[in-house]
């Protein structure tokens, strides 16, 4: 068969191109720095997906996976949890429906995936941060302790993280466009922005303390410029009712979005819950199980390269503006818009301080990490790009490589010796010959200071820094989101499920097996606690005959005699006809690193994560008539 | 103290964030009031946040707990502020308030609002428990409220049932208690001292704004210019607010007269107040007594049945009502009667011409380009161009021109256009939801205001009955659709209206309670009079209306009564004295002895009416609205409050006129007190010697009735001698109970049933659990069950008691477990009042315990938990759909 193509057709449509011209322009577009992105897309990627399901759903994700299942099948449970992210509430219903089930690894998906995005987001920054300064972000996020740590958890943070900050970007191109024509249509950016608003408004309880920096962004932007810089923020009526179809359309977006499409017109009340949510971080009016340094001790531990570069950065932010323009070497440096507009500093500064005052509030939610955490990363990559270009640009690599390797060495070794200190700190005593290292590296810096000057060692300095805080921040990832085969101690939640309800799960399934011939079928009654707990209540959803109880009631001519679980602390309440015998399991474990409070347990614990008194455990009995 | 200050400070920080939110809102709706509502932004921001979070709840937007609260909030402050945004930045530009008196004059309101606030906070402190008369359903409602998640709010003296009850009061009230982390017991006390401070800003509010509007130059009929200037508005302001929610009625006087020695028998006598002086005491205290000799003056006037035995009849006051301490609807809707008031004045000070109004006085509006003036508009603030939005001849000639032309008049005449309109008929709307009584002088008075505004309307003059006719049956019906979910679950005993045949008011018991306030009426209705006579043939005629209507009413109705089967089945309850000759002969005598209250009152009504007959129809004030006016609208309406329960009464469960007097009286309180303390200042103004007199001795009384509230919360709180100071009304609970409280708060899910013996009207002890911790119960209090679910009560508690009785007498274990399942009971408490009522000695559980797990024992209280599953579907619909 042939195909005529006329002249005209031609010329108004190209032919298709051929797999070498593709491929020839798939090769241009694939710049390194688009290679650099895709391999930490892939890093991010990995460190959030992998082994995602292998840690228990602590009580804090069963809350919200739970209820999401039992609507997905079509099931209810007296006084069933009421989740706090409507968003992720339809995201799990809608993939526990698709995969007839799911599991802890579905449940904690999307969060994963929008952890992965927020990786991603860093491209769109590259206008205002720089290229570098934008990717090495992106580095930091994709490895971020806690970062990572939000991503793999089932509630709404990682969601409301990733929103938040595309409705940040939105904002930055609509109110401070760089490289861009007055009167540029960006309608595009203002659509994306409603419709990511829509998103964070039922994102979960985070998302209102992101709103916060949301407006500070706006205030100051808008308000310290004068005027608005793009056309359509004074208020005339095109511009009004553009502003109205954005609200429109982004409560159009929260409102399906809430409801799964008008599937559960409910999910719009669990708004109303996730703001209480967050109210109880501020007001403490939750239990609270986090003291007030136990924040600050996080940050120090999981995060010293944003710690100090992210403080650091605000410095240099000062500094910089201070100085005004800085030429050097008869050239004048180049910088970004975020360097050289006040409105950033003074923005940055605002969120910093709001993640701090988060941390104080009487609430002390781990939330507040991950809100402190953005501004940090964002700073300390200004910073650690300033220290990079000035490596390529000016920095003598045979000098510096010399002194940053033989300071390496031994800061390396008087780790170590650090090591056995904390291990034996009450049998050997005071080490005298880590405190004699630990005299020496300033000493050698100060020599290399008269040799090389005080600009190259702060240099060098600044690498070797860089270099050892990353490797730490690295570590504390991998601390916190990789060793789940850790006793105690590692987690950033202080309630987290105990390894034996795995145990528990396969003892019900055996015991139904045996009994009832098929695994999932025997009754089981479980006990409430005044509402059921959502641990058990996921762990034990595919126990058909399950039923909640207030207080167990076996009948004594029952076919099969169920299974009985109860609260440990009330097993002398409850009434069981003879024969029953129980074993405990633990149900949930409680503990922060600020109950370490003898100085050396604490400094093992940061060494090793490891904690050698045993921790608070809720304990629960599994009841079985002895046959 | 501390935890009292900590909890004031919360609350008051929540009102003014709620006040921060209405603000702007305020300005723009109150464009005609002098002080641009400032005084009012409170109260309208406390109704619209507990508003958007009942009609959120309702509609399944929102929950009912903090986070729905604090995002009601959000709501109404993002709409407010954005609706006012260029006020808001003229505001900002020009560092002035758009209210008359600026700072200073905000200075002034917050001072008094913190005053009154933080003032009764320190009598609740000192007087917190919430113990007594019904006390305890007043904190059961609220924590029916605080424990239900979603609408509508369950009854916790009646499981499986809604609250059937006008409800909306509390539902503010615990709005306020989420937002500022407080639980019902301790916002029950903290919320009291909150509305005595809206009442009190209120009142202030009116009075200050009827003056400083009158402030005006205006001419009067001698042709003098007149000027209210100075603080003369602040001062009256002030008067208002103490005549409405400070000062006793005049038992008061006698109390304290009677108590140092004076020689008062003869005039007590006279006057006939039940137990009064029998009951009283010489004691020679300032503060009288340290008994509750206060009470008697919320029962001055006094009905008997044809024996000559004693009816009972209320005639409370807020000032009672505070002392009291009950937070009763009557006295939870009192600041938004006000605000309705506002709403009121605020429409009847528009400007109809173009041009200036009191607003362009602000010193925003003198900002304003001339051209924006011109335009009616000051910045963003209409002036009601209704000329310009009327078509100058409207051919009205159907009922769908008319309602074309309301539609354009309407909200031309509204601030805000239909946005003002909802929120006036949110806010009147709310009345019927607050308390139902409320809602029809009120409704009456704006559509009233609407006639004389259309009045002034040269357009629309010709039709402004039948528009203002218009306006009343909108404001009925939206009224009713925006509160529809609640109309959709409440009952109601009211079951038609009754003539009031044999109990005419004593008149000295009438002027006892409203003599001051009537002293300054008729100081008022000279003024107006010296102003603006009305012809006596007007006079007549309104004389012929306010007297013959309640005498042919009367003579009608009673004719039928003697005469009807149905007449004589209602006649049958009052038994007849011996020799009696029968009941026409009754009632002729007892009017013929007592005629008086009817009439001085039917009296002053017609000259009001007469007076108001020629300032709204014959010679409408076109250009300026007179205050004077408005006070006699308010003078006019408390008057037809008043009169009314002489002859006509509402038949509710108790068959006596107590309620309806109760009700309107008190409505009568405020309208009085406001019209007589405008009259006050007004005639000392202008220097008219008799209204002088008659104005000084009404101020004189009304400084004599404050003896009722100094000697009275001294003697109610025992001299400020508590031993705990502590705002937490359940702190007199005994330790085992409280401990019971706290565990099933902690434990229970809200809804779940936890039984509790039967419950007594009046009985503190009685249904504690139910109504410290909103976990209903079978059956609370049944005497006030019955009086809301009227005729339907018997078969909704149908084998309530009986299964009461199997639980705690019967002990039987296998009826008891089946009775708990059956009516899907959860937990079972036996404390005091379950011992005693059962007659359960110490130590005894009458066998619950091989039905049910004990969970809780402290002391004598215990609590067993039901075997086996949770109930998961609701007694109510498990019932009704067997059925």
């Amino acid at each position: 068969m042939t195909i005529k193509v006329s002249a005209k057709s031609k010329t108004a449509y190209p032919l298709a191109q051929t797999p070498a011209q593709l491929l020839e322009q798939l090769v241009a577009w694939l710049t390194l720095e688009r290679l650099i992105y895709a391999l930490l897309l892939g890093v991010a990627g990995g460190v959030r997906l992998y082994h995602l399901g292998e840690k228990l759903l602590s009580p804090l994700e069963a809350s919200q996976a739970w209820p999401a299942w039992l609507d997905a099948m079509g099931l209810t449970a007296p006084h069933a949890p009421v989740p706090v992210s409507p968003l992720l509430y339809t995201g799990q219903r809608f993939l526990f429906w698709l995969t007839g089930g799911g599991g802890d690894a579905w449940a904690r998906l999307l969060p994963a995936l929008a952890g992965v995005g927020l990786v991603a987001l860093s491209w769109w920054l590259r206008p205002w941060l720089g290229r570098t300064a934008a990717l090495i972000l992106a580095a930091l996020l994709a490895i971020d302790p806690w970062q990572t740590a939000f991503s793999r958890l089932g509630d709404g943070a990682s969601l409301s993280l990733f929103l938040g900050m595309l409705a940040l970007i939105c904002l930055l191109h609509l109110l401070l466009p760089v490289g861009v024509e007055p009167g540029t249509d960006n309608r595009t950016w203002g659509r994306v922005l409603a419709v990511a608003a829509g998103l964070l408004a039922v994102s979960g309880p985070l998302a209102w303390g992101l709103l916060p920096v949301l407006a500070l962004f706006s205030v100051v932007m808008v308000r310290r410029s004068g005027s608005a810089p793009v056309a359509g923020l004074n208020g005339d009526g095109g511009e009004q009712k553009r502003w109205l179809e954005a609200a429109g359309l982004a409560a159009a977006t929260a409102f399906l979005a809430a409801t799964g499409w008008l599937v559960q017109p409910a999910g719009l009340t669990y708004v109303s819950s996730s703001f209480t949510h967050w109210l109880s971080w501020i007001t403490g009016s939750a239990e609270a199980t986090y003291s007030l340094g136990w924040a600050f001790l996080r940050l120090l531990v999981d995060e010293p390269l944003a710690l100090v570069f992210g403080l650091g950065g605000l410095a240099f932010l000062l500094v910089r503006l201070r100085r005004g323009s800085v030429v050097e070497g008869g050239h004048e440096q180049v910088r970004t818009p975020v360097q050289d507009d006040p409105r950033w500093l003074l923005f940055l500064l605002g969120w910093t301080a709001w993640g701090i005052l988060f941390m104080l509030f009487p609430g002390r939610n781990p939330n507040s990490l991950a809100l402190l955490s953005l501004p940090l990363l964002l700073t300390s990559a200004l910073v650690v790009d300033q220290l990079v270009q000035y490596s390529v640009h000016r920095f003598d690599m045979g000098d510096g490589l010399l002194v940053v390797g033989g300071l390496g060495v031994l800061i390396v070794t008087t780790g170590l010796l650090t090591s056995v200190f904390s291990q034996d700190i009450l049998a050997a005593g005071f080490n005298l010959q880590g405190l004699i290292l630990y005299l020496v590296l300033p000493v050698l810096a100060l020599f290399f200071t008269w040799w090389a000057g005080w600009r190259v060692t702060s240099q060098a300095l600044g690498m070797l820094a860089v270099t050892l805080l990353f490797l730490f921040t690295v570590r504390s990832a991998w601390f916190l989101n990789m060793r789940n085969d850790l006793p105690r101690g590692a987690d950033l939640l202080a309630v987290t499920t105990h390894q034996d309800i795995r145990l528990l799960v396969s003892d019900v399934r055996k015991l139904s097996a045996i009994r009832v011939g098929d695994d999932t079928e025997i009754p089981v009654q479980v006990q409430m606690a005044g509402s059921p707990d959502p641990v058990l209540g996921w762990n034990l959803r595919m126990m058909r005959g399950l039923q909640w109880v207030l207080s167990p009631q076996v009948a004594p001519d029952s076919r099969v005699a169920p299974l009985v679980i109860t609260m440990l602390d009330e097993v002398e309440r409850v009434s069981l006809p003879d024969h029953y015998i129980g074993s405990d399991y633990g149900l949930t474990r409680i503990w922060s690193p600020t109950d370490l409070q003898e100085f050396g347990a604490r400094v093992r614990w940061i060494m090793y994560r490891q904690v050698k008194k045993p921790t608070p455990v809720r304990s629960i009995v599994l009841w079985a008539k002895e046959e | 103290m501390f935890a009292v200050i900590r909890s004031f400070i919360v609350w008051y920080i929540v009102v003014q964030l709620i006040t921060l939110a209405a603000l702007p809102l305020t300005w723009r709706l109150f464009v005609n009031l002098p002080d641009r509502g400032y005084v009012f932004a409170k109260a309208l921001g406390v109704l619209l946040v507990g508003f958007v979070l009942w009609l959120g709840t309702s509609y399944g937007l929102l929950r009912n707990e903090l986070g729905g609260a604090w995002l009601a909030w959000l709501t109404v402050a993002v709409m407010s502020w954005s609706i006012a945004w260029t006020t808001v930045q003229q505001v900002v530009r020009t560092r002035q308030l758009p209210n008359r008196g600026g700072w200073k004059y905000v200075l002034a309101v917050e001072t008094l609002f913190l005053l009154a606030f933080a003032g009764w906070t320190l009598v609740r402190a000192h007087d917190p428990a919430i113990n007594h008369t019904e006390q305890p359903m007043d904190l059961m409602f609220m924590n029916s409220i605080w424990a239900s998640p979603s609408y509508p709010p369950h009854d916790a003296w009646l499981a499986g049932y809604a609250v059937s009850y006008y409800y909306f009061g509390y539902w503010l009230l615990v709005t306020l208690a989420r937002m500022a982390g407080q639980m019902p017991e301790v916002a029950y006390n903290l919320g009291q001292a909150c509305w005595f401070g809206l009442l009190f800003l209120g009142s202030f509010g009116v009075g200050y704004n009827l003056l400083a509007a009158s402030a005006e130059p205006r001419q009067d009929v001698t042709g003098k210019s007149r000027r209210l200037v100075g603080s003369g508005p602040l001062w009256g302001g002030l008067l208002s607010a103490v005549s409405v929610a400070v000062t006793g009625n005049l038992q008061g006087i006698l109390e304290w007269l009677y108590a140092q020695g004076a020689n008062i028998e003869g005039l007590a006598r006279w006057i006939d107040v039940r137990n009064f002086p029998a009951d009283a005491q010489v004691t020679h205290l300032w503060f009288i007594d340290s008994g509750w000799w206060w009470w008697r003056s919320s029962r001055v006037l006094r009905d008997t049945d044809l024996l000559g035995r004693h009816m009972e009849v209320i005639d409370e006051f807020p000032m009672f009502s505070y002392l009291l301490g009950d937070n009763h609807p009557h006295v939870l809707a009192m600041p938004f009667v006000l605000l309705v008031l506002a709403f009121a004045l605020n429409l009847f000070l528009t400007r109809i011409e173009k041009g200036q109004s009191v607003a362009d006085k602000s010193p925003v509006a003198a900002e304003q380009p001339e051209s924006a003036r011109r335009k009616g508009t000051t910045g963003s603030t209409p002036v009601a161009p209704v000329s310009d939005s009327i078509p100058a001849q409207p051919e009205t000639q159907s009922a769908g021109d008319l309602v074309r032309l309301a539609w354009r008049v309407i909200p031309a005449v509204s601030p805000l256009g239909w946005l003002g309109v909802f929120i006036v008929l949110a806010a009147t709307g709310s009345l019927i939801f607050m308390n139902t009584w409320d809602f029809p002088p009120y409704w009456f008075l704006l559509a009233t205001i609407v006639f004389a505004l259309l009045q002034r309307v040269p357009q629309a003059r010709r039709w402004s009955l039948e528009l203002a006719g218009l306006f009343a049956g909108v404001v009925l019906l939206i009224s009713l659709g925006i509160y529809l979910p609640y109309f959709l679950t409440a009952q109601s005993q009211a079951g038609g209206f009754l003539p009031n045949l044999f109990n005419p008011t004593r008149l000295p018991q009438f002027l006892l309670m409203f003599g001051h306030f009537l002293l300054g009426l008729v100081a008022l209705l000279w003024l107006a009079w010296r102003e603006s006579p009305p012809s006596p043939r007007s006079v007549a005629v309104f004389a012929g209306f306010s007297f013959g209507f309640p005498i042919l009413f009367l003579a009608i109705t009673g004719a039928l009564a003697i005469n009807s089967s149905f007449g004589q089945d209602l006649l049958k309850r009052l038994e007849l004295p011996p020799n009696s000759p029968g009941y026409a002969a009754e009632i002729l005598a007892r009017w013929g002895q007592e005629p008086w209250t009817l009439l001085l009152v039917g009296g002053l009504l017609a000259i009001t009416l007469a007076l108001l007959w020629r300032r709204l129809i014959t010679h409408p004030e076109i250009r300026s609205p007179s205050s004077t006016t408005f006070a006699l609208l308010l003078g006019g309406l408390g008057l037809l409050l008043v009169y009314a329960p002489e002859f006509i009464y509402l038949r509710d469960l108790f068959g006596t006129r107590m309620n309806t007097v109760f009700k309107f009286y008190y409505q009568g309180w405020l309208l009085l007190g406001l019209a007589g303390s405008y009259a006050i200042v007004a005639s000392l103004r202008t220097v008219q010697r008799p209204a002088m007199v008659f104005s000084g001795l009404s101020l004189l009384l009304i400084i004599g009735a404050l003896i009722y509230p100094v000697a009275g919360i001294y003697s109610k709180t025992g001299g400020f001698n508590a031993q705990v100071v502590t705002l937490d009304g359940l702190a007199y609970v005994g330790p085992n109970e409280r401990a019971a409280i706290q565990w099933i708060r902690d434990h229970v899910p809200p809804e779940a049933i936890v039984l509790e013996g039967k419950g007594a009207s009046y009985r503190a002890d009685f249904s504690r659990m139910s109504a410290a911790t909103g976990r209903p119960t079978l059956l609370g209090w049944d005497g006030h069950e019955s009086q809301w679910r009227g005729d339907a009560y018997p078969d909704m508690t149908q084998g309530r008691g009986e299964t009461l009785d199997v639980v705690y007498r019967s002990g039987d274990p296998a009826r008891i477990a089946g009775a708990l399942e059956q009516w899907g009971i959860e937990y079972v408490v036996i404390g005091p009042a379950e011992r005693s009522q059962y007659g359960l000695p110490p130590g005894d559980d009458g066998r619950i315990g091989l039905a049910a797990d004990l969970v809780f024992d402290q002391g004598d209280v215990q609590i067993y938990r039901r075997r086996g599953p949770v109930a998961t579907v609701r007694l109510q619909t498990d019932r009704q759909s067997e059925d």
